[in-house]
């Protein structure tokens, strides 16, 4: 019997394969590095000291530098300081959100007299850009720590409290009736069968959450700051310092990205009930 | 039998009594009329302790809302008496347990964490820390699984099991707290094996009534396979919304009690559904509550009111709580 060939790539029916699959995901990192490497190669001939796109070796001795020789003044490491206050930072803000989310968004989906108590109010306060109201928050609780973590809180705890709050109205009314009939206190109907059902959820969203809050720590940072990721490449923004900016920016990149492949993992191992369920 | 009007007098009610409703209306808002619509008209109903109530009737007929209200899950809109075990109905408690037909497990557990959870919660804090009673409490569970036949599916998910497994495991998590803490006393289930294939059905309801004449408890049972109706019930209430009367036609909206029939229990085998008595009993009910063009008179609602608790209060226009009634709902 002839056999149906499979494309590799091609049409609606292709199947890549894995190896080839994962071959193809890399060409366009490769070609990206390819071509900036090139071009600060072509840019280095003509000029032996451009600022603009440093060579890899320039971005290396920078980095070198600021992760290992500590700061004369102050004895700290400017890279190992910077990464412990950016971390702090959305840590707490996004930890307070967590709680704030949970704590609002299950009181107004599951408590009708909460809901209409506050959730006129949030909905309002959720549509007031965070950033823009940076400034107020920064005039009241000055430039100190009080004001990143209340940033990171509006601009992530609100939306999150707002998306808690769907998902238990979206619960299953009957899951709520049936643990009243087992016997369940009002108490016990959110702690044993709401509570459970929406913290794999709730990691979920501050998983998509961390993007924003990630926006929210660098904007801080930058505007008001002495230390931080942020706050670092916004200060070497003043010297053109590419050769330390750029390898900042894809630390970011990094870091954001194993926070969020930690918690995939938290959510696979902690809740195998969720992930069997969503896979 | 003593008739009022023409109308079947109310039995006595004593203590004994699981449920008591009289004069029940019951509507909701329909945006397309701009005014409620009446689902429940009239509804008059004592059931005693231990009876097996199969409710039947057309699709929308209200059956489901019936038994709703008698949960809790929703509250009746008028009624001269709506009382459940000798206290107007509340809201959902543990003395009346829910078997629905979908969403009846917590997704969060296993199917052992979910039989368990009916113990814990009526549990006291000393029993919840003695080991003596948890392993008691393992013990029970362990039990009900096996006789559930999921001891292999114990410590899987409700997403993991079939459709069949997930409603013996309901029934399991239900019935377990009866040994202990003597509840529920009313068992309600709403279609609970509709979504499940003929053959698992069958061994369903086996199953539901061999825990029935165990425990002795009230079921109400809502389902729309007039077989199973006929099998299981010790007592068949018709809801129907294809009633006729005298009155002006918008007064006839709503589904009334068109049949209450009593049955003996026999010899409990599904083979019984094969008997010309059984056949002849579902083509009547079929004929009397299911066929729209088949409107009973409200005065000859007495030929099929058989069950010697049914009766019937006073219509709407008669009955005291008609101007309320109708400032509510009309």
């Amino acid at each position: 019997m002839k056999k149906v060939r499979v494309p590799w790539f091609f049409g609606l029916h292709a199947r890549p394969g894995p190896i080839f699959g994962r071959l193809l995901g890399i060409i366009p990192i490769a070609f990206l590095v390819f071509v900036y490497i090139s071009c600060s190669h072509k840019r280095h001939i003509e000029n032996p000291s451009d600022k603009l796109m440093p060579t890899v070796s320039q971005m290396y001795t920078e980095m070198k530098q600021i992760m290992t020789i500590p700061d004369k003044r102050s004895g700290q490491i400017f890279f190992w300081a910077d990464t412990k206050a950016s971390l702090r930072r959305l840590g707490i803000g996004v930890g307070i959100s967590a709680i704030i989310g949970y704590m609002l968004g299950v009181g107004m989906g599951m408590f009708p007299g909460f809901r209409a108590l506050l959730l006129p109010t949030i909905t309002g306060i959720s549509n007031i850009n965070p950033l823009a109201l940076l400034v107020i928050i920064l005039v009241f609780l000055g430039v100190g720590e009080s004001s990143k973590i209340f940033l990171i809180v509006f601009g992530v705890g609100i939306p999150i409290s707002r998306s808690v709050q769907k998902m238990v109205e979206n619960m299953p009314n009957e899951l709520t009736v049936k643990a009243l009939t087992l016997g369940a206190s009002q108490g016990e109907v959110i702690t044993r069968v709401v509570t459970p059902q929406v913290l794999p959820q709730l990691i979920e969203l501050v998983r998509v959450s961390l993007g924003a809050a990630w926006i929210f720590v660098i904007a801080a940072e930058a505007i008001a700051s002495t230390e931080g990721l942020g706050y670092r490449i916004y200060l070497q923004q003043r010297y053109m310092n590419m050769a330390l900016i750029i390898p900042y920016v894809i630390y970011i990149t990094l870091v954001a990205f194993s926070i969020d492949y930690g918690l995939q993992i938290l959510l696979r191992k902690c809740f195998r009930w969720y992930s069997s369920s969503s896979n | 039998m003593s008739t009022k009007n023409g109308l079947k007098a109310k039995p006595v009610v004593n203590g004994e009594v699981d449920v008591h409703i009289e004069s029940a209306f019951h509507g909701y808002n329909d945006d397309t009329l701009g005014r409620k619509k009446i689902v429940l008209h009239n509804i008059d109903l004592v059931v005693d302790r231990g009876e097996f109530v199969c409710m039947v009737g057309p699709s929308g007929c209200g059956k489901s809302t019936l038994l709703k209200l008698v949960t809790g899950q929703e509250r009746v809109q008028v009624a001269h008496h709506f009382d459940v075990l000798n206290h107007p109905v509340g809201f959902p408690d543990k003395h009346r347990g829910v078997v629905f037909q979908k969403y009846t497990l917590q997704p969060h557990l296993t199917v052992e964490g979910n039989v368990m959870l009916g113990l814990e919660l009526q549990a006291s804090i000393p029993q919840l820390i003695s080991p003596r009673w948890r392993k008691e409490a393992r013990k029970i569970v362990a039990r009900y699984i096996e006789r559930m036949r999921l001891s292999d599916a114990k410590d899987k998910y409700p997403r993991e099991l079939s459709g069949g497994m997930q409603q013996r495991a309901a029934i399991a998590q239900t019935l377990v707290t009866v040994d202990l803490f003597k509840t529920p006393s009313i068992l309600c289930m709403d279609e609970p094996f509709g979504a499940l294939d003929p053959g698992t059905r069958e061994d369903m309801q086996v199953l539901i009534l061999e825990l029935w004449e165990k425990y002795k408890m009230t079921v109400f049972f809502v389902t729309h396979d007039l077989e199973e109706a006929v099998f299981l019930a010790s007592r068949i209430i018709v809801l129907s919304q294809f009633w006729t009367s005298d009155k002006p036609a918008d007064k006839q909206e709503g589904s009334r009690i068109v049949m209450d029939i009593a049955l003996e229990r026999k010899a409990m085998s599904t083979l019984v559904k094969k008997t010309p008595e059984f056949g002849a009993l579902v083509k009547r009910i079929l004929d009397e509550g299911f066929n729209p063009r088949h409107r009973s008179h409200v005065d000859n609602f007495n030929q099929n009111l058989l069950h010697p608790r049914s009766f019937q209060s006073l219509s709407l226009e008669e009955s005291h709580i008609n101007g309320t009634f109708h400032e509510q709902v009309g």
